[in-house]
């Protein structure tokens, strides 16, 4: 867990940011392109510690960075569940 | 009218009903959420069948709904002045359709709708296991898109008041066919194993083109039926043949 505060610009609200937090997202989108259980949790660890990386020294980012970023990331083991990780909250 | 006039209106119109997106955008998150739970395929293919069928009988339902009101209440001969209301509120809905179907400046295809009421019926969506459930979804889909998917139903339900009643019947059958056609082909997809990010992702990158599409649809509807009605009632009462 790092210290990055997640900024929210609809609420103005501000919290901690928990890696543990994106892995049900994660989860979702890599089985609903039906990636195996293994190749899930490859990717979890790969994304987890990519963003762990990427947010090291950031003191604030809002929710769509981190989501762009872990979707960047989750493209390089599926392309398609990366780009479901990204729209999933934009498809209605 | 002439009766090939009148198909023609009333395929245009089932065809803008289909051009909506909101009943395909559940149908994906229906999709995607059965997926994440490691549905088993017959599953999947009952929950998305379930939901267009749902769809399809509250279609079938509204348009006769409407058909029946419209008989009753003008025993088969709409007032010239409700049909003007009718191709304007066609052609307000038409605009509206281009302004704001889909949300400015967004990712992805989201669409008009409130965000709260959004959130509540992804959160459904979600929650949904059965095909009974998928079923009722599938009739709420249609209802949540009442806004926009009252213009065509209105003017389908006056073009099949036109027709004799056994081909009523073809023509209510044959509106729901088309209005249904993209969820049957989703369906079609998603079973026969295409990806559910690849579809999405065809949606997004046309999407302001169908928005664009159906705008247009519903203006030239509006206005053909207001050309051909109205203004053609109006001829003859004055003496001219348009």
């Amino acid at each position: 867990m790092n210290s990055t505060l997640i900024y929210n610009p609809a609420t103005g609200l501000r919290h901690t940011f928990v890696t543990e937090n994106l892995i049900p997202d994660i989860k979702h989108a890599c089985r609903a392109v039906d990636l195996p259980d293994g190749v899930i949790h490859n990717a979890i660890a790969l994304v987890s510690n990519a963003l762990d990386n990427w947010l090291a020294g950031k003191s604030e980012v809002t929710n769509s960075d981190i989501r762009r970023h872990a979707a960047e990331h989750l493209s390089i083991i599926s392309p398609e569940a990366g780009y479901l990780y990204e729209n999933q909250h934009a498809i209605m | 009218m002439t009766n090939f006039e009148l198909w023609a209106l009333l395929i245009l119109a089932a065809c803008i009903h289909a051009s909506f997106q909101l009943s395909v955008s559940m149908l994906t998150l229906l999709h995607g959420h059965a997926r994440g739970k490691r549905a088993i395929t017959s599953r999947l293919l009952r929950l998305n069948l379930g939901f267009v069928i749902g769809a399809a009988t509250m279609i079938a339902l509204l348009l006769a709904f409407f058909g029946f009101v419209m008989n009753n209440l003008f025993e088969g001969v709409v007032p010239p002045i409700v049909l003007a209301a009718i191709c304007g509120l066609t052609i307000g809905v038409g605009v509206a359709v281009w302004v704001f179907y889909y949300r400015y400046r967004s990712r992805g295809t989201v669409l008009w709708l409130p965000r709260s009421f959004a959130d509540y019926l992804a959160s459904r969506t979600q929650k949904t296991d059965y095909a009974v459930e998928s079923f009722g979804l599938g009739m709420v889909s249609v209802i949540a898109e009442f806004l926009f998917g009252f213009a065509p139903l209105i003017i389908s339900a006056y073009i099949i008041l036109q027709f004799n009643t056994p081909t009523q019947l073809l023509a209510l059958l044959t509106y729901t066919v088309i209005a249904m056609a993209p969820l049957m082909v989703v369906t079609m997809l998603l079973g026969g194993g295409h990806s559910l990010a690849r579809i999405q992702k065809w949606r997004e990158n046309n999407k302001r083109f169908m928005q664009f599409a159906a705008g247009s649809a519903l203006v030239v509807l509006g206005i053909y039926l207001y050309v051909s009605t109205i203004l053609a009632q109006a001829s003859v009462i004055r003496g001219f043949s348009l």
